[in-house]
């Protein structure tokens, strides 16, 4: 009876079975993921809202390992899953990154502020919350040429994810996922150093 | 841009964005001969590639400095609670360490592509130095730690967690600081930083942000962090590459050295310059030469002697004033030589005002600086023969009795110890003076010195040859060189056959003089004794003791008769019957016959009633009612013996033992913490303080302390394969087996083997195993847990017959034990663990049915209730006392090192029942 300790039910066994599905490539349990960890996420976000936050930033990796470690439970051992869900969380964290600086960017100027879920747990320099607009601004135009680089970009930007972990999830070897992230970081370093230009 | 295009450039650019110059200039215009538009994007990409720096290597919400949030876990295992300060010194964080519990500090060493293994090599080299400094005024430096994520590894180090301001902020909050407030840090900083420099280890950058208050007033405690590592965790702005360069400049100027500053080697005297410069600014409220620019300040110090404090400070104490400004001699050789020295100098004179001082221990501090200045010290040498070193780690070794006489042997047995307790009663004994406690000598045979200085952590033995001669005792006693045992000094003390009581006093007198040591008020044992005893009841006394010094069964049974005929002789002789009762307790101890222990209580009963003040009668009663389970009244009984004695080294150690048993851990750890810091050279202490981490399974506090206990004692074998069994447990086999190799070349020893074979099982080894075990039956063959571990090796080797042999011998010794303490739990689950390993099961449930009380929930016990129910196929019971055992603290390690859980870890329901629990106990 290996499966005791898991009740049916239990979110656990939902995200282990789900990250297996992810693992052989299908697509519909990334879709049914997503819900499940923007959840998670958000919890954990008004959790640390409540708690200590004074002085604190909220980390990707620090907040989506806890989501990580609270969905899957006992099931966590496992270093592939783990970078699947990270993997699919980068995308969350993406998400919800821009929004969060566009919102402040909306505050900032007196507009009406749109309401985001995980506004309070991040505390950005000006300069960051810019950085994480304009990279995803320019992933866009990366995405329309080179969709592998930019999900790089977006795993290890975003998602926190080393390249031992990106190469995983992307089935690719940790040598092509470093070639690609520097020649990506060249264009990009590119991109945003000319939009400031442009800007000032 | 099109995918194909994009390919293109990809392509050329992996070639070409490793090289460099030329080399890359014409790979370039080979690739795109036919298209120079190619060209000019790519080499613009490739000049992007070689700006860009470490953009986006930080992962996007690392935070406003990349700071740490609140519950993120570092290296699996440090969950980050708060942060606590930034600045030069990279990021300070309290954690809470899920694997040992308690909070620590952590500090961010930052991520730089710099750190090559050579550099980290040696950084590794210097946390290694700085956690062997272990003093209450130095915060401990545990571990290097390494965390990998993306954008890089984390480098950090753990250390002790201090609450407090620093003296940088207070300064900065009230500025000049109070006189006894300054005076308490002052002396604690120098006793941090002698601590420091005794172990080898340099501060480097010493200065008021890297001092901790605790406190304030005369009762500051100051605690000093950082030791040798702060050019380590120079902060992200600083490049790598200066702050790793040997002798570079790094951190911050304002409170270095003038060699510091110039890039030349450091030594003992630059941290002392720095303690100045604190000196300083504590007295005075600022630096001297103090300016807008840091390096107009800094130049000033290289070009000028800096203004004296009292120029500012008008009332400053002189000796203050003349101190600080020796610290701050911009020659380093000018300088006082250690903080000893400085301590010494600011309290030396300032006796008389505001720090009241003892004013025996103001004259013995004057006179350590006079043997170590050099023309002083010539002019000694000559007139008092060979110096003396200003250190003195003393060992007083049994005395040896010329001719076969037993009750001659026994005497002089007695005095050293007599001597030994005496001497560690002198006043002014501290940091750089102080005596080996008598019970790490009290197992050598009298006369032999071989190895006494490196196996007891001495540089000074006191040795003695007591004869009869004529009617008269002669003792011929010496002061040697613990390595080279040259004669320093020697004395010869005669007194009447019948006049030994005044032999005591005499001795200690005579080797305190012989010493320099300020001289003793009176032998403690006579202060005892406040009516004279009966003639020949001292004589029988002092015979007694010696006997009962000595620990031996037999030693024991010839202590009583002897004590028993002096109390005969003097029944009113309160030290004598009280001492009778430690002999009967030992007795009990011993036979475990409960006649003895009613003896026993019934003499430190009626000592007490002779002489309430008699520490020793205290003593006899806690030992007696530790024994019978009252633990609580054994705790008052010492800590009592220990207010009316608290110079008494033994009776501490009995305390802390006795605090540890009554679960009063915090009291245990503060006493064996206190005496580390009164002597923290002397490898007994660490070897206590570790012990007693060892049994509450802190292995990571436990590693160092046994590790400095080893090189202060280098030839002790104890220390060796103690710290071989930390290394055992914490898996760490490698370290493990090297370590125990050594203490068995040292000395032969049960423990030594028995924990080798431990390791070479865990390596799988079996048969090697069970051959070193072997030689430990043959060392201890009394001991059942040696049978049972030979029995378990011979398991493993495959050898049923020879290990049924050692169950069976292992279940005899427990039986014999058990006959006489049937509660005692281990005995219990060694009886289970035995019967389990012969296939009697329903015998192994019976005993395991037996356990009872707290500490049948320890870990170990768990651990090992866990063992005898796999070995008997009850799997779920077996699984269930693992995860309450990793619960309360079992390392995981240890399941896994565990051959006989093999089985049980292959099973699914393992992950999820133990394995987990160290992530959810976070």
């Amino acid at each position: 009876m290996s499966n005791e300790m898991a009740k049916d039910g239990n979110p656990s066994h939902a995200i282990t079975s789900l990250l297996a599905e992810l693992r052989k490539g299908n697509k519909e349990a990334e879709k049914r993921l997503v819900p499940l960890i923007y959840r998670e996420l958000h919890r954990l976000a008004r959790h640390y809202m409540r708690g200590e936050r004074e002085g604190h930033t909220l980390q990707t990796s620090a907040l989506v390992n806890e989501a990580y470690m609270r969905l899957a439970g006992e099931h966590a051992v496992d270093w592939k899953n783990r970078a699947h869900f990270f993997g699919t969380a980068a995308h969350v964290m993406r998400r919800v990154l821009v929004d969060h600086a566009r919102a402040r960017d909306a505050q900032k100027r007196g507009g009406a502020a749109e309401k985001i879920s995980l506004e309070d747990a991040f505390v950005y320099t000006e300069a960051q919350a810019w950085q994480v607009v304009a990279v995803h601004e320019a992933l866009n135009r990366l995405e329309q040429w080179d969709q592998r680089q930019c999900r790089i970009v977006e795993l290890r930007f975003f998602g926190g994810l080393n390249v031992e972990e990106t190469a995983e999830v992307l089935s690719l070897s940790p040598t092509t996922v470093k070639r690609e992230f520097q020649m990506a970081k060249a264009w990009l370093f590119g991109q945003l150093t000319r939009n400031e230009k442009g800007a000032s | 841009m099109t995918p194909e295009r994009w390919d293109r450039m990809k392509e050329i650019f992996a070639t070409v964005s490793n090289l460099s110059g030329a080399d890359r200039e014409s790979a370039l215009a080979l690739a795109c001969e036919d298209d120079p538009e190619l060209k000019s994007e790519l080499r613009q990409l490739l000049f992007q590639h070689d700006a860009m720096g470490c953009f986006l290597d930080g992962a996007a919400a690392s935070g406003v400095s990349g700071r740490l949030a609140a519950g993120f876990i570092l290296a699996e295992r440090y969950r980050i609670v708060r942060f606590i300060g930034a600045g030069g010194m990279g990021d300070v964080y309290e954690a809470e360490d899920t694997e040992l519990k308690g909070r620590i500090a952590i500090k961010i060493i930052r991520a730089h592509a710099a750190w090559d293994d050579r550099s980290l090599d040696r950084f590794r080299r210097e946390v290694q130095l700085a956690r062997h400094v272990t003093h209450g005024s130095v915060c401990r430096v545990f571990d290097i730690g390494h965390h990998q994520q993306a954008g890089g590894e984390i480098i950090f180090l753990t250390m002790e967690l201090v609450p407090g301001e620093t003296l940088a902020a207070r300064m900065e909050r009230i500025g000049r600081i109070a006189q006894q407030e300054t005076s308490a840090i002052a002396m604690e900083l120098c006793a941090a930083l002698g601590a420091a420099h005794r172990a080898g280890v340099l501060h480097r950058d010493f200065k008021p942000g890297n001092v901790m208050l605790i406190g304030s007033g005369e009762k500051t405690h100051a605690v000093v962090m950082d030791f040798g590592v702060a050019r380590w965790l120079g902060d992200g702005s600083t490049s790598a590459s200066t702050a790793l360069t040997e002798g570079g400049i790094f951190g911050t100027p304002a409170y270095m050295s003038p060699e510091q500053i110039q890039g030349k080697e450091l030594s003992v005297a630059s941290d002392v310059y720095s303690l100045g410069l604190v000196l300083y600014e504590m007295a005075t409220g600022a630096r001297p030469f103090r300016e807008q620019s840091q390096w107009g300040e800094v130049l000033k110090r290289l070009t000028l002697d800096p203004p004296e404090p009292r120029a500012t400070v008008f009332d400053l104490d002189p000796a203050w004033n003349r101190t600080i400004m020796r610290c701050l001699n911009r020659d380093p050789s000018c300088r006082y030589s250690s903080t000893h020295e400085v301590s010494a100098a600011l309290q030396g004179t300032s006796a008389g005002r505001g720090i009241r001082q003892h004013p025996r221990i103001a004259a013995f501090a004057a006179f350590v600086i006079l043997v170590s200045s050099g023309a002083v010290f010539a002019l000694r040498s000559k007139i008092f023969g060979p110096s003396l070193p200003a250190e003195k780690h003393l060992a007083v070794l049994p005395f040896k009795f010329d001719g076969g006489d037993p009750a001659n042997q026994a005497r002089a047995y007695g005095l050293s110890e007599s001597l030994t307790e005496d001497l560690s009663r002198l006043p002014g004994l501290g940091a750089s003076t102080w005596v080996v406690p008598w019970r790490a000598v009290r197992d050598r045979p009298p006369g032999d010195e071989s190895h006494a200085g490196p196996s007891l952590g001495a540089n000074l033995l006191v040795t003695g040859e007591l004869e009869l001669r004529n009617g008269r005792l002669r003792l011929a006693t010496k002061i040697e060189d613990a390595d080279s045992l040259k004669t320093l000094r020697s004395e010869v003390i005669e007194v009447p056959e019948a006049g030994i009581t005044s032999m005591e006093d005499k001795l200690v007198e005579r080797v305190a003089a012989m010493l320099r040591l300020p001289a003793p008020a009176a032998s403690h044992q006579l202060s005892q004794i406040h009516d004279p005893p009966s003639p020949g009841a001292y004589e029988f006394y002092q015979e007694g003791k010696g006997y009962l010094q000595r620990r031996t069964a037999e030693d024991n049974d010839q202590a009583i008769i002897l004590l028993e005929r002096a109390v005969e002789k003097d029944p009113k002789f309160a030290l004598a019957i009280a001492t009778l009762a430690v002999a009967y307790e030992w007795r009990y101890h011993n036979t475990k016959d409960i006649q003895w222990l009613e003896k026993a209580r019934a003499a430190s009963g009626q000592a007490m009633s002779l002489d309430d003040k008699l520490s020793t009668a205290y003593v006899a009663a806690g030992l007696v009612l530790q024994d019978s389970g009252d633990l609580q009244g054994a705790v008052r009984a010492l800590e009592q013996a220990g207010s009316l004695d608290p110079a008494n080294e033994e009776i501490r150690n009995l305390l802390s033992v006795a605090y540890d048993q009554a679960g009063k851990l915090l009291e245990a750890e503060t006493l064996l913490k206190q005496a580390l810091n009164r002597s923290p050279a002397n490898w007994v202490c660490y070897n206590d303080l570790a012990a007693f981490y060892y049994r509450h399974q802190q292995y990571a506090l436990a590693e160092p302390l046994f590790r400095a206990a080893t090189e202060l004692a280098p030839g002790n074998p104890k220390a060796f394969y103690n710290l071989g069994g930390v290394y055992a447990v914490e898996g760490k086999n490698k370290e493990a087996e090297a370590i125990l190799l050594q203490a068995i070349a040292i000395r032969p020893a049960a423990g030594a083997y028995s924990n080798l074979g431990t390791v070479l099982r865990s390596e799988g080894r079996y048969a090697d195993s069970a051959a070193m075990l072997e030689k430990a039956v043959e060392l201890a063959p009394n001991d059942y847990r040696l049978w049972l571990n030979l029995g378990n090796a011979y398991v493993l080797a495959d050898n049923r017959e020879q290990a049924d042999k050692a169950y069976r011998r292992a279940v005899e010794e427990i039986q014999r034990a058990l006959a006489l303490s049937p509660r005692d739990n281990q005995l219990l689950e060694a009886l289970a663990l035995n019967y389990a390993n012969l296939r009697q099961k329903n015998n192994a449930m019976l005993a395991l049915e037996k356990l009872s009380g707290p500490s049948a929930q320890t870990p170990d016990v768990l651990f090992n209730s866990a063992l005898v129910y796999e070995l008997v196929g009850e799997r779920g019971r077996a699984l269930a006392a693992l995860q309450t055992a990793v619960r309360a603290g079992l390392p995981l390690a240890r399941i896994q090192a565990t051959s006989t859980f093999d089985r049980l870890r292959a099973d699914t329901r393992y992950n999820s029942v133990v394995a987990v629990q160290v992530r959810l106990s976070k």
